[in-house]
């Protein structure tokens, strides 16, 4: 559903595109964004002012998209290791595939080369995450 | 074809991404000139003064290859019934001049079959070129006869060899078209007619190119459409889509990103494409709304003395 906005991942296809070509992530647990852009107050040490000053920062640093995965296999793994390697850009993508409402993130830089997180016994040797950093996001909601 | 063993062991599918559309042809001129002696009706590509000599007297193509093209093609034909050359030949330009050899009455009466490209022509007659540059994609370009349409192949010349898409504002150019008066160039200007204005100081500059809209417009829209097509063409073929709403979006987003160039480098303000599953298998519906690109020539400015 996407009313107020909200898309639920449970009904969400995940992925991301390399020029032109499109890869969807099969096991995703949740997606995290994070906004770097911060919104302050100030005022004289005087302290007169009820209204005081705004000012932004963050302004500066790139949105950070996490996605918690769960295995993502081993030729997706190469594939974004070598984007990483060679700083190259993908798309990364939120669908819901029932409404189309989407969140894009255009021109992003993986933070590093997506790979195997814990080699344990149980279901955290399957985790996985892949981080992305992008300047260019964009939010459609539909019904 | 490869060895048995090594397909049998080690089989290997290749995909070839289909390759992007050429828009080459938004950057060609044809002119149609009339004939020398015996030359045939057939398009010749020419990349010299020479070349072009060797087709016809007229030396208006020339000036195309001075503003900066690398070549042109020339149509010699003895009238403007000219639609069969032109449809067996529809993506190789965009642009028709018709050179001073011509009419008015010529261009009336023309048949340019399936072309739905610019045409250009230039003329001393103002009430008719005014009329002319009316239609859609027309230029209608004011010369007078001594320089024939020498200032319009430059101007196009000029524009069809630049990087990027430019309304060459006040580009200077070689001929003098005896437009020497704020009154003359008013009234040109608001009829839409291209010209050259002469300044004491600054020469002769192109002072108005394009008709109701910025010259840049039809050939802008043009290349968007050959882009945004060709990525569709190359978006299905690597992704072999399902009919499905994820795939709709991100091939919206893959046509958006084509025309995000253009709103980035300031060509145009802003483009949109949405693309909609509807009841029905294999076909989807899209709908591209762009806006137009526009050229800023005057400023009309009032000085308030205190």
């Amino acid at each position: 559903m996407t009313e107020n906005g909200i898309l639920n991942i449970t009904s969400c296809d995940v992925g991301f595109s390399i020029n032109g070509t499109n890869y969807t992530f099969e096991n995703v647990d949740s997606v995290t964004i994070e906004d770097p852009r911060k919104g302050h107050l100030i005022r004289g040490v005087n302290s007169t002012s009820k209204r005081g000053l705004a000012y932004k920062e963050g302004t500066g640093s790139p949105y950070v998209v996490t996605a918690k995965l769960r295995s993502v296999g081993v030729a997706i793994e190469q594939l974004l290791a070598a984007q990483f390697e060679n700083s190259e850009r993908i798309d990364f993508w939120v669908i819901d595939r029932k409404t189309g409402s989407n969140k894009f993130f255009k021109n992003a830089a993986l933070q590093n080369a997506p790979k195997q997180l814990n080699i344990t016994e149980g279901e955290d040797s399957l985790d996985i995450e892949v981080a992305v950093e992008s300047f260019d996001y964009n939010a459609d909601y539909r019904e | 074809m490869s060895d048995v063993l090594l397909q049998y062991a080690f089989k290997v599918t290749a995909t070839t991404p289909t390759p992007q559309a050429d828009t080459s042809m938004l950057r060609q001129a044809l002119i149609i000139v009339k004939p020398k002696e015996a030359v045939p009706a057939t398009i010749v590509e020419c990349d010299s003064a020479a070349d072009i000599a060797l087709l016809t007297d007229n030396t208006d193509g020339q000036e195309l290859l001075t503003g900066g093209m690398s070549s042109v093609l020339v149509l010699p034909s003895a009238d403007l019934d000219v639609d069969a050359i032109l449809d067996a030949h529809l993506n190789e330009f965009y642009t028709v001049i018709v050179s001073s050899d011509f009419t008015t009455a010529n261009v009336d009466a023309a048949d340019f079959g399936d072309f739905a490209g610019v045409i250009a022509y230039a003329d001393d007659d103002k009430a008719w070129l005014k009329t002319w540059a009316v239609t859609s994609k027309h230029i209608g370009f004011y010369s007078v006869t001594a320089t024939k349409a020498k200032n319009l192949c430059y101007a196009m010349g000029k524009f069809l060899s630049s990087v990027g898409w430019k309304n060459q504002q006040y580009i200077e150019v070689p001929y003098d078209d005896l437009v020497a008066t704020n009154g003359e160039a008013d009234s040109l200007f608001n009829d839409h007619i291209s010209f050259v204005i002469t300044s004491p100081e600054y020469g002769k500059r192109l002072a108005f190119f394009g008709n109701a809209k910025a010259i840049t417009a039809p050939y802008v829209l043009k290349e968007i459409e050959i882009l945004t097509q060709s990525e569709a063409v190359s978006y299905i073929s690597a992704n072999q889509p399902a009919y499905i709403i994820r795939e709709a979006v991100l091939l919206e987003g893959a046509l958006n990103k084509v025309i995000a160039v253009y709103v980035d480098n300031g060509t145009i303000e802003s483009g949109k494409v949405v693309i909609t599953l509807v009841n029905d298998n294999f076909v989807a519906t899209g709908a591209i709304t762009l806006t137009e690109p526009r050229a800023l020539w005057r400023v009309n400015a009032s000085l308030v003395a205190e």
